[in-house]
């Protein structure tokens, strides 16, 4: 393996793409057993998330333009306004909001996918092993007016409201009902792992890109562990629905 | 022949400049009975919507037709993008609010016309 691919972006993306890979495969298998459609959106969002960090590790060794689309498209449009929608579908339960907030998710997600790959794309030559994705970003596919790019502060900002919001106010809802701690704190992670990768665009106009990445893989680490919090099941609970299950004749 | 695409060619015009005003009205009145009013959607205004509708997808294919009949191109790549978006919205957003379970469902009119006004505004700034 060659040293310079041995830097900390490689490691931090190589522990992002294990993480994603083992949440994403949880909650897509809750959905399969529940099919509620918040485990959906979830699921999806954190299989973009993989598929993203796959891509990002791919990069590492070489070009290719197919997993750049695929890494930006996931990485960078997709990942926060697909955990959002989830947070949508699980709160909004008044009239069909959460249905047509997925359907113009849909319909973004199409249109972006589509412009994606029919953005020219200017690699540097040759391609530097190891390379740091966030800061050739630029000089790949330039933010001139009217590019894909103008969607990423829109598609994050919504999605990082929608996740970030619900999870404050599931918190919040939970302490002031004094029920469920484990939510409680679940909650409040989750939350913190929403605002990290979104504040990671802070972290590259100030040059310091290696904050990004760590950014990013704090930030699933954090909502992970919220997740398994957050749905664990209390003991005191889980024993009534065992005696419960044992009277029933 | 050439009489022809520049006829198409102002239609496909016309009818952009049309889908975005009549999306406007559309908006204020889903806005008016939804909202307002906290009625449902009413067969007259699912008719305009399908009307509506259907104007985009020929409207997508004239233009389909200009791109490779006439040999044009839009001013940007992403016209075509936004042209589907365009053509795709009402149809969406109608499939959410015919299968919807909760009603009123007036809101998913409001979504797919404030959707059919920006990305039909957007078409035109590209094309």
């Amino acid at each position: 393996m060659p040293a310079e691919l041995l830097n900390y972006s490689f490691f931090a993306s190589l522990s992002m793409m294990l993480t994603t890979g083992v949440f994403s495969f949880l909650v897509m298998r809750a959905w399969w057993q529940k099919r509620r459609p918040h485990l959906f959106a979830w699921g999806f969002g954190l299989t973009l998330y993989f598929v993203a960090s796959v891509a990002q590790v791919w990069l590492k060794f070489g070009w290719d333009p197919t997993l750049y689309r695929l890494w930006y498209w996931c990485g960078a449009l997709m990942i926060p306004p697909w955990l959002g929608q989830g947070t949508v579908f699980l709160l909004v339960r008044r009239g069909s909001i959460a249905r047509n907030s997925f359907a113009a998710l849909i319909l973004v997600s199409a249109m972006t996918f589509v412009w994606m790959f029919i953005t020219p794309l200017t690699p540097p030559e040759p391609w530097p092993i190891g390379a740091n994705l966030v800061t050739l970003t630029d000089g790949i596919m330039p933010p001139f007016s009217g590019s894909v790019r103008a969607f990423v502060p829109i598609t994050n900002g919504i999605g990082t409201l929608m996740l970030v919001g619900g999870a404050v106010y599931s918190a919040r809802l939970f302490a002031a009902k004094q029920i469920m701690r484990n939510r409680v704190i679940g909650n409040w992670l989750i939350a913190l792992g929403g605002i990290l990768p979104a504040t990671g665009g802070y972290f590259i106009r100030l040059d310091m890109t290696a904050f990004k990445y760590t950014a990013d893989f704090l930030g699933v680490v954090l909502i992970f562990v919220g997740y398994l919090f957050a749905t664990a099941v209390p003991k005191a609970a889980q024993q009534r629905a065992e005696r419960r299950k044992a009277a029933t004749p | 022949m050439t009489a022809l695409y520049a006829y198409l060619r102002g239609a496909h015009y016309l009818l952009a400049w049309s889908g975005v005003y009549v999306g406007v009205l559309m908006l204020g009145i889903g806005v008016y009975i939804g909202i307002v009013q906290r009625r449902d959607v009413t067969v007259l205004f699912r008719r305009t919507v399908y009307f509506i509708a259907s104007t985009a997808i020929v409207q997508a294919i004239i233009g389909a037709i200009l791109w490779y009949g006439a040999g044009a191109r839009p001013a940007a790549e992403v016209h075509w993008i936004y042209g589907l978006g365009t053509a795709v919205a009402l149809p969406f957003f109608a499939f959410v609010e015919v299968t919807a379970q909760k009603r009123p469902s007036m809101g998913s009119y409001i979504w797919g016309f404030g959707m059919l006004v920006a990305v039909g505004f957007r078409s035109i700034l590209t094309g």
